[in-house]
């Protein structure tokens, strides 16, 4: 709502967003990690990745004099909710429009990758 | 006959005056109590009336102008039973129907819970690892997502969950669960879903000011219900972004911030169980008042099954 409320809003989610890329890190890590816009004091990085922790999103180990972070929710989990539902609520026309353009954006690496995983997912069913 | 004819027009009445109120501006329990009043009444209205098609109406004979007949085994009184008996039978289905919903969205809000939840987040919520932007109250605990506690910053963050466990502390969901019942029966008549809809309102503006009893700057509180009216899950029925967004918003910055803080009143939260009790009983009845209109119908003499000498 407010300014600083917003800006608040959007570090978190650059911090999640860097402690997705690099897996786990300590502060200066995922300072280093985040875009320079966002590159604030080493203090300001720390406050939100211990409010983050609080929250439940994070959890921390100590590693030396400081502590290493680490997400306890996947980027995986984070977005495919919303895109399950999203595609669960819409037409089977839709449906099969909107899967095809996101497999027509894949590069062919990502393209083998994801006929290696269609192909377990329907080994259960056999 | 006149006197039922008044008592009608008098439940009637009852019924559609609510619609007339405007009741943004009354306290928010007051209001919640007018909107479940309602649906009680339209749902007793709805039973009475198939009561009435049931028991009354084959009385007083409105299908004799076209004639006795028989058709092989079946006879015109076989066909007029089975179509007095309609109406009560979609009533049971419509109840049988919105038990199951509730039923559904139980065990939705279970499997989100089994699926996504990822641990306990602040003030002992629980935390769905999904990125869309939720929080509700479901039973008695908070579900919040990730994409609510990344969005959100702490003053918002706070107020949402404030409001939650106003609907928890007030034990909303023995209303909506009344309500829901009630507009299941009430199906048929006209304005049910607005008056279901103007429950929910109420119930989330009551847990508005239970948030603003603690203390919660009701803009903030309007940012975070606008932040989450964003977010396209499919919700709980009492989440944050729940009711008309903009209505909500409005009456909370309108809101007097030094009023008393609101509590589960005995008379609101007694109507809940009177509404299920009256509405079952009035739904498990049914079935006896359409036994008593076939007697009624053959103790008057009206034959009822067909013989060969008939159907020459």
């Amino acid at each position: 709502m407010t300014d600083s409320g917003s800006i608040q809003g959007e570090l978190q989610g650059q911090v999640m967003a860097a402690l997705w890329r690099v897996g786990s890190g300590t502060v200066e890590q995922v300072r280093e990690e985040l875009p320079p816009r966002y590159q604030g004091a080493y203090n300001t990085v720390q406050t939100v990745l211990n409010r983050l922790t609080t929250r439940g999103l994070l959890e921390r180990e100590r590693e030396g004099r400081g502590y290493v972070y680490r997400p306890k929710v996947t980027e995986a989990e984070y977005l495919s909710g919303s895109i399950r539902r999203t595609l669960a609520g819409a037409s089977s026309g839709a449906r099969q429009a909107a899967l095809a353009s996101i497999i027509g954006g894949l590069r062919p690496d990502e393209l083998s990758e994801l006929e290696e995983l269609a192909r377990e997912a329907r080994e259960p069913r056999k | 006959m006149t006197a039922l004819l008044v008592a009608a027009a008098l439940a009637v009445c009852a019924i559609a005056l609510p619609h007339a109120l405007r009741l943004d501006h009354a306290p928010a329990g007051f209001a919640a109590a007018i909107w479940l009043s309602a649906l009680l009444l339209r749902a007793l209205a709805s039973i009475g009336a198939v009561v009435a098609i049931e028991v009354y109406l084959p009385v007083t004979g409105p299908l004799e102008p076209f004639g006795a007949w028989c058709a092989g085994a079946l006879s015109s009184h076989t066909l007029t039973d089975a179509l007095f008996a309609l109406p009560a039978l979609v009533l049971a289905g419509s109840l049988v129907a919105g038990i199951v919903a509730l039923v559904r969205a139980h065990r939705h809000v279970d499997a989100l819970v089994r699926e996504y939840a990822v641990g306990t987040g602040p003030d002992g919520s629980v935390v769905l690892g999904d990125g869309e932007l939720l929080i509700a109250a479901a039973g008695p605990r908070v579900l919040v997502s990730a994409g609510a506690l990344v969005t959100l910053d702490d003053a918002e963050l706070r107020a949402g969950l404030e409001h939650e466990r106003g609907h928890i502390v007030l034990r909303h969901r023995y209303l909506l669960i009344a309500g829901e019942l009630a507009r299941a029966v009430a199906r048929f008549v006209p304005g049910t879903s607005a008056a279901a809809r103007e429950l929910t309102f109420a119930l989330e503006r009551h847990a508005d000011l239970y948030a603003l009893s603690r203390r919660h700057d009701p803009a903030v509180l309007a940012s975070a219900i606008c932040k989450t009216a964003r977010g396209s899950l499919r919700a709980p029925a009492l989440s944050l972004g729940g009711g008309v967004v903009a209505r909500r918003a409005r009456l909370l910055l309108e809101a007097d911030p030094e009023a008393k803080p609101p509590r589960a009143h005995p008379g609101l939260f007694a109507l809940a169980p009177l509404m299920v009790a009256l509405v079952l009983v009035g739904a498990l009845a049914l079935p006896f008042a359409a036994h008593a209109g076939y007697h009624e119908k053959h103790r008057l003499g009206t034959p009822h099954t067909c013989h060969a000498s008939d159907a020459a």
